[in-house]
């Protein structure tokens, strides 16, 4: 309370969005931090309220977003005494945050502040909390802010190693079939550039981790598409066939990789991370270059010869071939009866001309997104990537709205998670945030059904949703609403949804049992993806 | 990083201005240009 009655007093100059729930504040903040690449604030009351947040910062801690929540808390003199709404927020918190503190003391507020954004923003950034007691809000000091640069012990960005760049630049002059993995850390070091010119100085095809779609246009020749469990064929199969595996700024995580002991058993991996603990975590590198991605790859550039590589580049466009024949065509360009989600990507695609945010919530809607949306700009694909958040699209695309007004925002979700976090279209009135909302509607929890399909011989249990009126929903928050049940109204229904120069729902009911393909089966190798 | 004490170094200094805990949260989000905040009271 007494934080609130501050902000009303500041509200000239801070401008405290009301969520309607915790959750959704945490990911309104990623959905900010994410777009902007600036640090993200939510801010929570004690108890309830502030493990609330929780979802969103474990969210934010596997997927390196910058945000620093700050949470109220009972006096210090009650602390420990089950207070009404006490609960240790700093206990809760710790395996999730990247740091955190608790303030009983006002006099300490400003170091700990200052800490908390330094620390959030800094090296591989993450979310921090602060907790401060009632009475640390309420009593009265002699106010000074100095901003933190450094922090004993934390070494945010470690100094790379001239030996390393040699040693890696020296493996990929030789390399006959090299391959370039990327992750978030391009985007988060905001060295799209430097990754632009070393593939295409070195002519490598380069793959991406959906945290790190977007970087590298769609369009461009050498972007082959994404990696993991529903990405494309040609990268996954072709990981286990380079003979120098290029990470840059990821992490091998399992949806990545699928089996482990299978994975680019053949290549010699350089790792280009900058979080030590990275390296040799689930993949084991021939050389690691820790550092800074942008700094790391601004070093080795003269050193690349340059090259094409171009009979191995031609195996990616085979593989991709077979892979628009089996599964892109259908996707797109489907022949029976019942809406894809493919064709309403391609229709946004061809309606947003490749400039739109797209802000996806977890599931088949959210692979499909990935697959298909074609990203000019760099910081287009804003998606719950280490967690897999249901409910994380919604409250995300409203802050990353009103990080870049100027740009066009997409969420993109479906019917099961929408419904995690509906109650954010609240916020989106509230605010006049011209958030595009689209929710792909299948009367399933998508994902999961498919997996009993394929795994649990069809026995659909608890997938099913008996839905509600989408459309009326959204028109009682006052939002312009329209339904589509026919691929004829598709193309329309998304034009008047592009031109709405408001917030606009759009509900499209698509086929009931479509699938995510390609897809590596749970514990296999990448080069076993199925194709159907 | 965990949790720690909220010991760390310092760039600049600025005159002192005797304000509530909740005023010094407020004003701390200023200082680092902090513009919009999402939250619940």
């Amino acid at each position: 309370m007494p934080v609130y009655d501050e902000l009303y007093k500041y509200q000239d100059k801070i401008h405290h969005v009301l969520t309607r729930h915790e959750q959704g504040a945490t990911h309104s903040a990623q959905g900010f931090a994410r777009i902007s690449g600036k640090v993200g604030v939510a801010i929570a009351t004690s108890g309830p309220g502030a493990t609330n947040l929780i979802t969103g910062i474990a969210d934010a801690q596997i997927d390196s977003t910058p945000m620093v929540c700050i949470t109220g808390q009972v006096p210090s003199h009650l602390l420990g005494s089950d207070a009404f709404q006490e609960t240790d927020i700093v206990g809760i918190s710790t395996p999730v945050t990247k740091w955190n503190c608790q303030v009983t003391k006002a006099a300490d507020i400003p170091a700990a502040l200052a800490k908390a954004f330094y620390i959030a923003r800094s090296g591989r950034p993450g979310p921090v909390l602060v907790d401060i007691t009632k009475d640390a809000q309420f009593d009265e000091f002699d106010f000074s802010y100095e901003k933190c640069t450094k922090v004993r012990s934390y070494n945010p960005v470690p100094k790379t190693a001239v030996s390393s760049i040699e040693a890696a630049a020296k493996l990929i002059n030789t390399a006959k079939k090299p391959f370039i993995i990327w992750g978030q850390g391009i985007i988060l070091s905001e060295a799209e550039e430097q990754l632009k010119a070393l593939v295409e100085k070195a002519g490598i095809p380069a793959a991406w981790t959906i945290l790190g779609a977007s970087a590298l246009p769609t369009s461009h020749p050498l972007n082959v598409g994404m990696l993991g469990m529903h990405g494309n064929y040609a990268p996954n199969v072709l990981t286990n066939e380079c003979d120098i595996l290029i990470a840059i700024g990821m992490r091998f995580d399992d949806r990545v990789t699928g089996k482990l002991d299978e994975y680019a058993r053949q290549a010699k991996v350089i790792h280009f991370e900058i979080d030590p603990a990275e390296i040799d975590k689930n993949v084991q590198t021939e050389v690691a270059v820790l550092g800074d991605a942008k700094a790391s790859l601004e070093a080795i550039l003269p050193l690349i010869n340059e090259n094409s590589h171009t009979e191995w580049h031609q195996k990616f466009k085979e593989l991709y071939a077979i892979e628009y024949e089996k599964v892109i065509k259908n996707d797109l360009h489907p022949t029976k009866e019942g809406l894809t989600m493919g064709e309403v990507l391609k229709e946004i695609n061809i309606q947003s001309k490749g400039n739109a945010a797209i802000v996806t919530d977890v599931g088949q809607h959210q692979m499909i997104a990935c697959r298909y949306a074609e990203f000019n700009k760099t910081k287009s694909n804003i998606t719950s990537g280490g967690l897999g958040t249901m409910g994380f699209g919604l409250p995300a695309a409203i802050g990353a709205k009103m990080a870049a007004p100027e740009r066009e925002v997409i969420s993109i979700s479906g019917d099961g998670g929408y419904q995690m976090t509906l109650q954010e279209l609240g916020t989106i009135f509230q605010q006049k945030a011209a958030v595009k909302v689209v929710v792909l509607n299948n009367d399933f929890l998508g994902m999961v059904r498919q997996w009993q399909q394929l795994f649990f011989d069809k026995r659909y249990a608890s997938t099913e949703m008996i839905n509600p009126n989408f459309v009326a929903i959204a028109e009682g928050y006052y939002i312009k609403a329209r339904k589509v049940t026919k691929r004829e109204e598709l193309a329309e229904a998304v034009a008047e949804m592009m031109e709405s120069k408001e917030a606009y729902f759009l509900e499209v009911c698509v086929e009931k049992e479509g699938n995510v393909f390609p897809m590596v089966p749970s514990g296999a190798s990448v080069s076993e993806i199925r194709l159907e | 990083m965990g949790a720690d004490t909220i010991k760390d170094n310092k760039i600049s200094t600025k005159a002192t201005e005797r304000i509530s805990g909740s005023e010094a949260i407020v004003r701390c989000l200023i200082e680092e240009v902090i513009k919009i905040i999402y939250g619940y009271p």
